[in-house]
């Protein structure tokens, strides 16, 4: 029965470890490289002294051996420096087993704490050398020592391998603090060999202490953009030639930009793979991300990120085109026509991951490849909080303002027929603002003619888009997983199922709609089937039957509630028919 | 009424409803089930595992069905367990002895089956074969290859020196 290996389970790995002694982890730790995955966790312990943690009051994750319990802190006394120090100084040996330090979320806008003296954590801070992620969080701008001394520790560090910097101001425009920051940070010295020395750790340092080569292979550096972060990232960019991954938040001097630039193009990066650039808008990260491109030749792979929109990875073409892999959007309005016009212009042909949430429909219809044409997508996500009917419309392969009339427009099909994973998600299903559209545009109109209340035409339109909707999906044949997480529909086998409904004049707005397996028979590679969970979601027996026939490779349902009868008797067929299946 | 437990070579055993309900798995696949007298699939399970896992039921079947807060009681809350293996029951002893490879299959099933204090057997065995052991003995044990790249080996363990300090 073993396919996987028990380690692989979270609940037996951790009764087993449970037993296990310090020494017997470590030991196992040394086996293999899964087993240094599997027992890692186990061994090393993360302290989060972030800002939020660290008002909450004690942050610390249980160590093995030594309970936190003496630990305690007032959220009204309490600072970073303090925390730091004191969790340094009480458990000098638990700092062994860290793996990441976050600190030091100390924001003062006290001008005489500009030149404070150096806190007490550093010093303790350097006898913790075992540690290999540190993380700072809104670094005080006005204590640069400290912030300087953190860094100068750290990078005399011989483990360290990743180090994220955040350094902010509370206040913006009126920072004091700004000009000793900018001249501890130029006192550092670079290329200064001829005092080289080597520390405790037997580390080659400079005279300020600084490595003169550290072992850090991530790095992310965010910056107010009032610094001149050149004289801060390159130091050490420049000591640091494993570097894998650097990222550059609110980096937007130019010089920097240039400087790393040309470091990688000389050959000086030479494990460089991945660079992470945050802006503000949309339109100037990607410029740096193509200036980046452009300067560096093995600059294999970019990110962009920003506030409002963040874009995904792109790598630069022997032509010298950026190409995207990925794009992650949690706008609003205002981005959504300019990502899709830079997708349908440069990166339609790569992208494999698309996750949209918050975008219009409008622009959601560029973007889902029925203009553009996505044929590597495997990943789309789609999260809206827009009318349904506009999402429906648009997934539906039309695009108009106001559809009445569905057969007189062309229908687009979808391209991206790669699809591996689909969740479509509706934040709020705005049924109001559909049928008050139909209430505006055909005022009366059923009632006289047809018969049908203005809610039946609009349930009877839904209807209908969502068989197109549906049908789309159903081209889609190597899709693994869907998902319709927080959309409403019931799904039925065929139309004449329910045809009783159809017309509309029994069913209010509340309704959900009937949506067809049928069109979905295509799905031959599905695996996993999520549906709505709120108990509007029924599937019958009938309906059971035709997935266990039409969805061979199906393992999972998610959404099939308990206290329906009729998904009673549908999960009872799913069971007898294929026993492994997972119900949930 | 007996219940069918078939494993994936087909094979069949008849257990009582008692004995089947240590497994909360088979406890929620009995309920549901009313009086139908179908066997019941266990595909994941070969009829060795299956019968060692009846054994175990059929000992245990008089037992709060909570037994897992009785280990809890004898070993203390997890992370006070180190070294308190000599604790297990001698009959739970003795079933658990079984060569690595079935003991894993057991443990799986156990996960499988939601028989909790199987599962805490089982990875209390599992535990001991861990204990004390070198990495060469733990790879000879579990007959799993040295994948490490030259100097990696010695790289981890410089990194948990501290920890390897008697």
């Amino acid at each position: 029965m073993r396919n996987i290996d028990i380690f692989d389970i979270a609940l037996i790995k951790d009764e087993i470890t449970s037993y296990l002694s310090t020494k017997d982890l470590a030991q196992c730790t040394q086996v293999s490289h899964s087993w240094f995955t599997w027992f890692m966790p186990a061994l090393w312990h993360t302290i989060d002294i972030s800002y939020q943690q660290s008002k909450v009051g004690p942050f610390l994750v249980p160590s093995r051996e030594q309970s936190p319990d003496d630990l305690a802190f007032s959220k009204d006394k309490v600072d970073a420096q303090e925390l730091a120090s004191t969790l340094l100084v009480k458990h000098n040996d638990l700092i062994h087993t860290l793996t990441t330090v976050y600190c030091i979320p100390f924001i003062t806008t006290d001008p005489s704490l500009t030149s404070a003296p150096t806190p007490t954590s550093t010093s303790t801070l350097s006898s913790a050398h075992t540690f290999r992620n540190l993380r700072i969080f809104k670094c005080p701008p006005s204590t640069p020592n400290f912030a300087r001394q953190i860094l100068g520790k750290t990078l005399s560090r011989s483990r360290l391998e990743v180090l994220e910097w955040t350094v902010h101001s509370p206040l913006q425009e009126n920072w004091n603090g700004i000009d000793q920051y900018n001249r501890t940070i130029a006192s550092i010295k670079v290329d200064d060999d001829d005092d080289d020395k080597q520390n405790e750790d037997g580390v080659k340092v400079d005279a300020e202490g600084w490595a003169v080569e550290t072992q850090i292979q991530r790095l992310y550096i965010c910056i107010n953009e009032r610094l001149f972060d050149t004289k801060v990232l390159l130091p050490l960019v420049q000591r640091s030639p494993r570097l894998e991954r650097l990222g550059m938040h609110w980096v937007h001097h130019q010089q920097t930009i240039d400087s790393v630039a040309d470091l990688v193009q000389n050959g000086f990066l030479p494990h460089l793979n991945e660079i992470w650039l945050g802006a503000q808008r949309f339109g100037k990260d990607l410029d740096l991300v193509k200036l980046l491109s452009n300067h560096t030749g093995n600059c294999r792979t970019a990110t962009s990120a920003a506030t409002s929109v963040s874009t995904g990875t792109g790598a630069r073409t022997g032509t010298g085109i950026l190409r995207l892999k990925s794009i992650e959007t949690y706008c609003r309005a205002l981005w959504g026509k300019e990502i899709s016009q830079t997708l349908s212009d440069h990166h339609g042909q790569t992208l494999q991951l698309l996750n949209l949430t918050g975008i219009p429909p409008i622009d959601l219809y560029h973007f889902i490849g029925l203009a553009a044409g996505l044929p590597m997508l495997q990943t789309l996500n789609i999260c809206l909080a827009f009318s349904r009917r506009n999402f429906m419309d648009v997934l539906a392969g039309y695009h108009h303002e106001n559809i009445h009339d569905f057969g007189s427009l062309p229908q687009q099909q979808w391209a991206c027929l790669s699809l591996r994973t689909l969740e479509l998600s509706l934040i709020s299903a705005e049924n109001q603002v559909w049928s008050d559209q139909v209430h505006e545009t055909e005022p009366g109109q059923d009632d006289d003619n047809s018969g049908r209340s203005d809610t039946g035409v609009a349930k009877a339109l839904e209807e209908i888009c969502l068989k197109y909707v549906l049908s789309q999906m159903g081209r889609l044949n190597v899709l693994q997983e869907l998902d319709f997480s927080s959309y409403t529909f019931i799904l039925r086998l065929k139309p004449e199922d329910s045809i009783d409904n159809t017309d509309g004049s029994t069913r209010s707005t509340e309704t959900p709609s009937y949506a067809y397996l049928e069109h979905l028979a295509g799905l031959k590679n599905l695996r996993g089937l999520c549906l709505k969970s709120d108990g509007d979601v029924a599937l019958g027996a009938a309906e059971a039957k035709w997935i266990l026939a039409h969805w061979p490779r199906l393992v999972e349902i998610q959404g099939l509630m308990k206290w329906s009868g009729e998904n009673n008797e549908a999960m009872n067929v799913l069971r007898t028919g294929r026993p492994w299946i997972s119900i949930c | 009424m007996p219940i069918i437990l078939q494993a994936y070579d087909d094979k069949e055993f008849k257990v009582d409803k008692q004995t089947a309900e240590r497994s909360l798995v088979l406890k929620s696949m009995i309920e549901r089930a009313g009086d139908s007298i179908a066997p019941i699939p266990l595909p994941k399970l070969s009829s060795l595992v299956l019968e060692k896992v009846i054994m175990f039921c059929k000992h245990h079947k008089a037992d709060q069905v909570d037994k897992s807060k009785d280990y809890e009681d004898i070993l203390g809350p997890r992370k006070m367990r180190n070294g308190l293996i000599r604790d297990m029951d001698e009959w739970d002893k003795e079933f658990i002895k079984v060569d690595k490879d079935l003991l894993m299959d057991i443990v799986m099933a156990a996960n499988f089956l939601d028989i909790k204090n199987l599962l805490d057997i089982g990875c209390l065995a599992i535990a001991y074969m861990l204990t004390g052991k070198t990495p060469e003995e733990i790879r000879a044990t579990f007959g799993i290859p040295k994948d490490f790249a030259p100097g990696e080996e010695e790289r981890i363990e410089q990194e948990h020196a501290w920890a390897l300090r008697p």
